[in-house]
């Protein structure tokens, strides 16, 4: 289960880039991470797993080689791709090119883990609850955990800082079932 | 002399004159900290034009992520840059200590991600700083790429350039944000990433 939390900022008394006061997260993530890991349980680490817009995703990689053509980088398909390999190499090298392409296939992951809680104090300037439809498209939050993320929401003017964390999902029925443990991750989160 | 119907000037006094036309004068002191001389106009030492290089946008808060998939870690949004305008951006990173993993960074340019990850540090357990720096080049519907993404990292403190990446198929359309991405190797190492800036280049 994805949870998502508002960042507490804090001046660094130094000046950002931008000119601007500069301010950054309380705790890095992997300080976070401890904290979460020690007092409420296991985050989603595994590299297979990436939590985005669209929702959890179980990845797949795999890596061929392609023949693309060297004038406009098309890829050929496998007809000419066997036509071309059968020339003379100089002349292969001429008119085409090999590659490793690594293509990353995701499959909705299982619905213990494909579930959202966003934090009450995150709401939108109207009030209204923040859904992942608000985020950008194409927005990956991976797994374990993220902190100080600047994302703007829909319908935002400004940018918020965010922070989330990608939790098992026994661990996810246990925070579901028990709003005290709830809201001890989100002060470990937001305070 | 003319007829004194106000105050005296004298050489050495430190005095404000009004009203005086100073023609060919030679200014010999080097300090100009009391002049105002924003270039923003006439009034204010002359306007100077823009320059070749324009700041489009940054994120200047550091975001630090474990997670071994890509997330989106700095985001620079509202953006508006024509797809034939050069665009470059630089951040800084860093990774923690923690286990004998890499780090990487990557790009994901409006809704595409023309280049995943590459890993900018060592995959020794230390910590580690660096930055990347992207290329985008003019494209259009025949020039469909060829940008660039070049790390720098450390390895057991010294700095090294861990080389460049083609970033492909940029999108065909007007860049409207630019998110660096970014994934660790195990996560027990904290990777961060901090003052992402994006730059136009001048194309007249």
């Amino acid at each position: 289960m994805l949870c998502i939390f508002k960042t507490p900022l804090e001046p660094t008394g130094t000046i950002g880039g931008d000119g601007l006061a500069k301010v950054r997260a309380k705790r890095p993530a992997g300080d976070v991470q401890l904290g979460v890991e020690a007092a409420i349980g296991k985050c989603h680490h595994g590299p297979d797993i990436q939590f985005r817009k669209e929702g959890a995703k179980r990845l797949t990689l795999a890596t061929a080689i392609v023949v693309k053509r060297r004038a406009d980088g098309s890829k050929v398909n496998d007809t000419e791709a066997a036509s071309a390999k059968a020339q003379p190499k100089p002349f292969f090298d001429a008119l085409y090119t090999e590659e490793a392409v690594t293509t990353v296939t995701g499959e909705i992951a299982d619905a213990a883990l494909n579930r959202v809680k966003v934090s009450p104090s995150l709401v939108k300037p109207n009030g209204s609850p923040v859904t992942l439809a608000d985020f950008p498209e194409n927005f990956a939050f991976g797994n374990g955990t993220t902190v100080g993320v600047k994302v703007r929401l829909k319908d935002s003017a400004e940018p918020v800082a965010l922070s989330w964390c990608l939790l098992e999902g026994p661990v996810a029925d246990a925070v579901l079932a028990d709003a005290g443990r709830y809201e001890a991750l989100r002060q470990l989160m937001e305070e | 002399m003319p007829t004194p119907t106000g105050q005296l000037a004298t050489l050495g006094g430190v005095e404000t004159l009004l009203n005086k036309t100073l023609t060919a004068p030679t200014i010999t002191a080097s300090d100009w900290t009391t002049a105002t001389h924003a270039h923003t106009s006439d009034a204010t030492g002359g306007a100077v034009s823009a320059g070749a290089l324009t700041r489009a946008g940054g994120n200047t808060t550091e975001a630090t992520t474990t997670s071994t998939t890509i997330v989106s870690l700095l985001t620079v949004a509202s953006l508006n840059i024509p797809s034939l305008t050069p665009i470059l951006g630089i951040a800084s990173l860093k990774k923690t200590a923690g286990a004998a993993a890499s780090a990487s960074v990557g790009l994901t340019v409006n809704a595409t991600v023309p280049r995943e990850p590459v890993a900018w540090s060592s995959t020794a357990n230390e910590a580690d700083w660096g930055y990347v720096k992207y290329t985008i080049p003019p494209h259009d519907v025949t020039y469909k790429g060829g940008g660039c993404i070049e790390v720098s990292g450390t390895v057991g403190g010294l700095a090294s350039i861990r080389g460049a990446t083609y970033a492909d198929y940029l999108p065909n359309a007007a860049t409207t944000s630019f998110i660096l991405n970014a994934l660790v190797g195990n996560a027990s190492v904290t990777m961060g990433a901090d003052e992402l800036h994006v730059y136009v280049l001048a194309v007249s």
